[in-house]
């Protein structure tokens, strides 16, 4: 196994290797930045050019564009609350108040960071899974995953400012939004009110787009000025970036959990990783001293996600490459560019090709470094972007929003549907009805509705009491509603005792 | 429009979305409208639930902080009111209104809609620099063919996607 870890690294060091790494790391930050186009845009654009490669180029370009979008799109994430992919909006939450806060640099570094550790997390539990994760995956039923979206319904309440109330409407709100289009079992088109567009439902990151990106410029036109004052975003740079990187390893617990947490989530096949980051970043509140924090600037809530969105990438592996089942749609890619260079994943690729299995492990650890190298030596240059005046801002934003919202589907009802959700998304933050609230309503509703209609088909109405797993998932759901009360009662009962 | 009214106003236009949903839920089969139903009328219950407080509970303070409900504990924006979120000094530029914001936004997607995407952005942002940023016209020329052309390599060379040509274009030529 040890030979086979070093061939795969040596796999990598190869002119041409690298040079498809540093092209496609150079790619995949600049699609990145581009609002709504994720890594399964860059890897898709990049398909078919590695046709004629070797395994090992055509993986150094894939993956290395696949890391670079993560770290590109949290940049849009935190420093202008425009999400470049629908799993960077949980960034968002709490690193725009960060930017605004004049801490744009320490939270780019403390995401970067974290990423880089969650990336190598992922990698290593990659390594180390393999055979156990068959088991884990067969254990897990329709019921099970049902539960898990309810879990991550629990995390509503955090982002409910304001009103908690307010915050269970706009859920509601997202949740009813995310029925509209055709019924996951019977196929009946609901809610289009006639439109052959609409029976795909709405696209998350098109929606995500209109309700963070374009609400957030018309409230910058609104209030007028810039997102942050330019002495503020230019001091503190260098203290910033030392801070932001000291941060990640303050708080490795939040790394190591979210990282966890990641790659378990992100092997499941078809619970995508906007699922994991909204999971991570609600134990970190539920497991934080100082919950009430989260929202409004706390760099535990920027480093959550980054681990999760990096560790994840090692958890779509698994599946992939154990049994090739996709465990997310870049994995879908991954598996079309296994088919094109002719290797058949599954157990095949683990006992006869275990080399390049290493090779896409070390490719995940190598293309993590040089991104979060990069974030972090432009991070302070890309910080200042933040000063400019709002009025400089806004035209520009607004345009590449309506290409990129466009470029999604090449559909014109997608520019509407940001737009309308833009001005929706203004008015929502306005009177307090949280849109992070109804982006969770919204990616969580139709995993609900789909695994609750497959449990009840394959159980019965009994579901729950079926399967001794979900009870397992359920006696979680319990505590971690209870865990932060009873804590608190804890910490209480200790100084009462101290005092 | 006084604040009470605006907020009454918003809670009724979202009870009036989930009622209507409810509504139309009926016009489906019973599979596909069990999980829909009980989401849609949970939410109006708690928006009713909402606007009672809001209107006949006015002792009770509703700028709660949920983190509250995890921690039992007060935080600032139930202590001391609504925090100001925008705590940063940044009123060098003025800003504009609500309304020219929206009309602005819908006017932007309306000219997307006649004449197609890339025309529809270089007029927005030449527009936009000139008449509401002040910038002069040379320098607004000059950013928004940057912006133009950079959109245009990203997305019509880089990405191969062909933009909306817009329905003006559509009928005059073809």
């Amino acid at each position: 196994m040890l030979e086979a870890s070093l061939q795969g690294l040596l796999l990598i060091f190869s002119v041409s290797s690298l040079t498809f790494m540093f092209l496609g790391i150079a790619f995949g930050l600049l699609i990145g930045f581009l609002p709504g186009l994720g890594g399964i845009v860059a890897m898709a654009l990049l398909l078919p050019f590695t046709f004629g490669m070797n395994p090992p180029e055509a993986f150094a370009l894939l993956i290395g564009a696949h890391t670079g979008t993560i770290f590109g799109s949290s940049i849009t994430s935190i420093l202008f609350n425009v999400p470049g992919a629908s799993k960077s909006v949980v960034v968002c939450f709490d690193g725009f108040p960060m930017t605004q806060r004049g801490e744009g640099v320490r939270a780019l570094a403390a995401g970067a960071t974290a990423s880089l550790l969650g990336g190598i997390i992922g990698a290593i539990v990659l390594t180390v899974s393999l055979p156990l994760m068959k088991m884990v995956m067969m254990a897990l039923t329709p019921p099970e995953y049902f539960m898990m979206a309810i879990w991550g319904l629990t995390i509503i309440a955090i982002f409910s400012d304001g009103s908690v109330l307010k915050g269970l409407v706009a859920a509601g709100f997202g949740l009813a939004i995310s029925f509209i289009g055709m019924d996951p079992v019977t196929g009946t088109a609901r809610y289009t009110f006639g439109f052959a567009e609409m029976i795909d439902g709405f696209d998350v990151p098109v929606a995500i787009m209109g309700l963070f990106a374009i609400s957030q410029m018309i409230k910058l036109y609104v209030k007028g000025g810039s997102i942050v004052e330019r002495d503020q975003s230019l001091a503190n740079s260098k203290s910033g970036l030392i801070e932001g990187i000291k941060d990640a390893f303050r708080h490795w617990r939040v790394v190591l959990q979210s990282s966890f947490l990641g790659v378990f989530i992100g092997a499941l096949p078809g619970v995508g990783a906007s699922v994991s980051s909204i999971a991570a970043y609600g134990v970190a509140v539920q497991t934080s001293k100082t919950p009430e924090r989260f929202g409004k600037g706390a760099v535990e809530g920027v480093i959550a996600p980054e681990a999760t969105n990096a560790s994840s990438e090692g958890g779509h592996l698994i599946p992939t490459l154990a049994f090739g089942i996709p465990g997310s749609e870049v994995a879908v890619i991954l598996l079309a560019a296994f088919v094109m260079l002719g290797i058949q994943p599954g157990r095949e690729m683990l006992e006869y090709n275990l080399p390049l299995v290493f090779n896409l492990v070390w490719l995940i650890v190598l293309t993590n470094i040089f991104s979060t190298g990069f974030g972090l030596m432009m991070s302070p240059y890309l910080v200042r972007m933040t000063a400019l005046p709002g009025n400089f801002l806004i035209p520009i934003i607004l345009a590449v929003c309506v290409a990129g919202s466009y470029a999604m589907n090449k559909s014109m009802l997608d520019v509407v549907v940001a737009i309308v959700f833009g001005i929706i998304g203004y008015y929502m933050d306005k009177y307090k009805y949280s849109r992070a609230d109804m982006v969770i309503g919204l990616v969580l509703g139709l995993m609900i509705e789909r695994y609750m209609q497959i449990s009840l088909t394959l159980y019965g109405n009994n579901f729950l009491m079926e399967r001794p797993l979900t009870s397992v998932f359920a006696v979680l759901i319990i505590l971690s509603v209870i865990y932060p009360f009873a804590r608190k009662k804890l910490a209480k009962r200790k100084a009462a005792l101290g005092g | 429009m006084s604040r009470r009214a605006q907020e009454n106003l918003v809670a009724f236009l979202f009870l009036f979305f989930f009622l209507a949903m409810t509504f139309l839920s009926f016009d489906y089969s019973y599979k596909a409208r069990l999980v829909p139903v009980p989401v849609f009328v949970v939410s109006a219950l708690i928006m009713l639930l909402q606007m009672y407080f809001m209107n006949f509970k006015k002792d009770v303070n509703l700028n709660v902080d949920a983190a509250e409900l995890l921690t039992g504990g007060k935080s600032n924006s139930s202590t001391n009111g609504p925090e100001k979120t925008e705590n940063v000094k940044i009123q060098k530029v003025e800003g504009g209104s609500e309304l020219s914001a929206i009309l602005m936004i819908v006017g932007y997607l309306v000219m997307t809609l006649l004449i197609g995407i890339l025309p529809a952005i270089f007029l927005f942002v030449l527009v936009f620099f000139v008449f509401i940023t002040k910038m002069k016209w040379y320098i607004s020329l000059l950013v928004t063919l940057a912006t133009e052309v950079s959109i245009y390599i990203l997305f019509s060379y880089v990405l191969q996607i062909n933009f909306f040509q817009g329905w003006l274009v559509k009928l005059f030529l073809g």
